[in-house]
């Protein structure tokens, strides 16, 4: 049977340096597949799509708000040719009432071990508008390895470099942040995959650089100790979000190759401003992310808040506006306060103000998200932070002898496209 | 960080979004004649839906199981205190209003209580 796994497009922020980076979910839920299916993967971010193309099912796999209205779309084009669609993913999960009427099937939930029910539903024609597995998660060492032998490699490489892979060692979170949605999404309890195994996936990745998508690696001391001390010898060089601020384990993490952290910056106090160095002290590089427009943000707190990145070190900053992504406490708040004005998705990239903020007017929140970035990147653009950083890691890759070449051969392409070069 | 149950009598379990199995807290009381429910979110001891999310099928659910009549109902949505540093999750009461068709309810509207709303339903300090 011909199955075929979308990844619908989505518009990438204005003035930011684009990189499609491999997808994650759809790899991931095709390694519960069973083993008869004829899989492929289209990631309409790098490819066209053929609508042409033989196939039996479609399965339409979304991870981000803005890509919810274009896997409407295409579900619609394919159904009006006669053919099934079912939609699964995390923002399939969170807009899943509105999804429902583009969809022949709705998949909630985690996918390993429950696909050869709907498989076998599909072929006897009797497939169920829902599949509800919402917090009935498989066992946690039942996932993977992802099927990354479905990437078209040469699309995730920009002028002969290679993006990193993307890999996740656990699912769930113990923390409930708020304007997060991944407890509602993979429930209140932290899952860590059994270090083996996400040790035995991480050894077959055909790369030494690596994004390890964890919401937080920083919720079992024990587990993330234990996952870093084993991850040593593959020599790999990676990102991940916060890693726990504990003198073993950053040493941990730094021999374990952690390249750069995604660290949230949300005031400008001494420990934010030692916890950056301390990161640094283990050559660990920091992004910081910035949430603007959380209700206790004034103008003079966001412009105080900008200062002060410019005073700590970070070596790259990502600028967020608060969205209220559905069922979030964030979206609770301001749907009971009328706060929300604009329920167009595509608008839903965390780069567009799309509700009434308590201290300034949308418009206000939106200049001050732009002057952010132009601030934070004045004086050195975000390319030439970003070459610093990749500098580093090939250093550390000479030094330990992992390091890879260009691809001459994709030197003239950016993401499979031809790009023109000047020399 | 834990939910405060100050203003809770009772846990009440409800059927969420896509028959997620839910909890909130209850209060009920009487007030000027009618029947009132405060609902709270219980956060962390919630393993389903927040209240919030399925408003209106839980306001239903209420008159269910305790025979209220939907046009007697005062309905308060209450975000408990978490005694955390971050303000947005201070203690707040939502009065919610709703049309009624055929004995459900739809359409919630949120008011936020002030203080002197509050010190009316529960004469609090």
């Amino acid at each position: 049977m011909k199955f075929r796994i979308i990844y619908p497009k989505w518009e990438k922020l204005e003035g930011q340096t684009t990189f499609n980076l491999p997808p994650h979910g759809p790899v991931v839920f095709a390694a519960a597949l069973p083993g008869y299916i004829d899989v492929k993967l289209t990631d309409e971010n790098v490819e066209t799509i053929d609508f042409n193309e033989e196939a039996d099912f479609i399965g339409i796999s979304m991870m981000l708000s803005t890509q919810v209205k274009r896997g409407w779309e295409i579900a619609d084009l394919f159904r009006k040719q006669g053919k099934k669609v079912i939609f699964g993913g995390i923002s399939t999960m969170l807009h899943a009432e509105k999804t429902m009427p583009h969809a022949d099937s709705v998949f909630l939930g985690e996918a390993e071990g429950r696909m050869e029910e709907v498989f076998t539903d599909f072929k006897n024609n009797s497939l169920k508008k829902l599949y509800n597995f919402m917090y009935q998660f498989p066992d946690i060492a039942s996932i993977g390895p992802a099927r990354r032998d479905l990437l078209n490699r040469k699309l995730y490489n920009h002028k002969g470099v290679q993006m990193v892979d993307l890999f996740h060692a656990s699912r769930g979170c113990k923390f409930s942040c708020y304007p997060c949605a991944v407890t509602y999404l993979g429930g209140r309890g932290f899952r860590p995959r059994p270090v083996a195994k996400a040790i035995e996936e991480l050894e077959i990745i055909d790369n030494n650089r690596l994004f390890i998508v964890d919401n937080s690696l920083a919720q079992s001391t024990k587990w993330e100790m234990e996952l870093f001390e084993a991850m040593i010898p593959l020599k790999k060089k990676w990102i991940s979000h916060t890693i726990e601020d504990d003198p073993k384990v950053l040493n941990l993490a730094a021999k374990a190759g952690a390249w750069y952290v995604y660290q949230a910056i949300f005031d400008t106090s001494d420990y934010i401003k030692e916890r950056i160095k301390r990161y640094h002290d283990y050559g660990i590089s920091v992004e910081g992310t910035i949430l603007l427009g959380l209700d206790n943000q004034t103008e003079d707190d966001i412009k105080r808040l900008i200062d002060f990145l410019l005073e700590i070190d970070l070596d790259l900053a990502e600028f967020t506006v608060l969205t209220p992504f559905p069922k979030t406490k964030v979206y609770d708040d301001l749907i009971r306060q009328g706060r929300i004005f604009d329920h167009d998705y595509n608008h839903y990239n965390a780069g567009k103000v799309v509700y009434q903020p308590k201290h300034m007017s949308p418009e206000r929140l939106q200049e001050l998200y732009n002057y952010a970035w132009e601030s934070f990147y004045h004086d050195e653009p975000q390319s030439q932070k970003m070459f610093k950083l990749f500098a580093k890691v090939m250093l550390r890759e000479m030094n330990d002898n992992t390091f890879r070449p260009r691809q001459r051969e994709l030197i003239n392409l950016s993401f499979g496209k031809e790009i023109s070069r000047s020399i | 960080m834990k939910a405060s149950l100050d203003n809770i009598d009772t846990i009440f379990e409800f059927t969420g979004s896509w028959g997620l199995a839910s909890k909130c807290g209850l209060k009920r009381f009487a007030f000027n004649g009618k029947d009132a429910v405060l609902v709270s979110e219980l956060y962390q001891d919630n393993p389903g839906t927040s209240i919030t999310q399925v408003t209106t099928s839980l306001a239903n659910q209420v008159c269910e199981k305790f025979n209220i009549d939907p046009n007697n109902l005062i309905y308060i949505e209450h975000s408990p205190e978490m005694n955390s540093k971050l303000s947005f999750y201070n203690e707040e009461f939502y009065k919610v209003n709703f049309e009624i068709i055929d004995s459900k309810f739809t359409k919630p509207s949120w008011q936020m209580l002030s203080m002197d709303e509050k010190k009316i339903y529960f004469k609090i300090k």
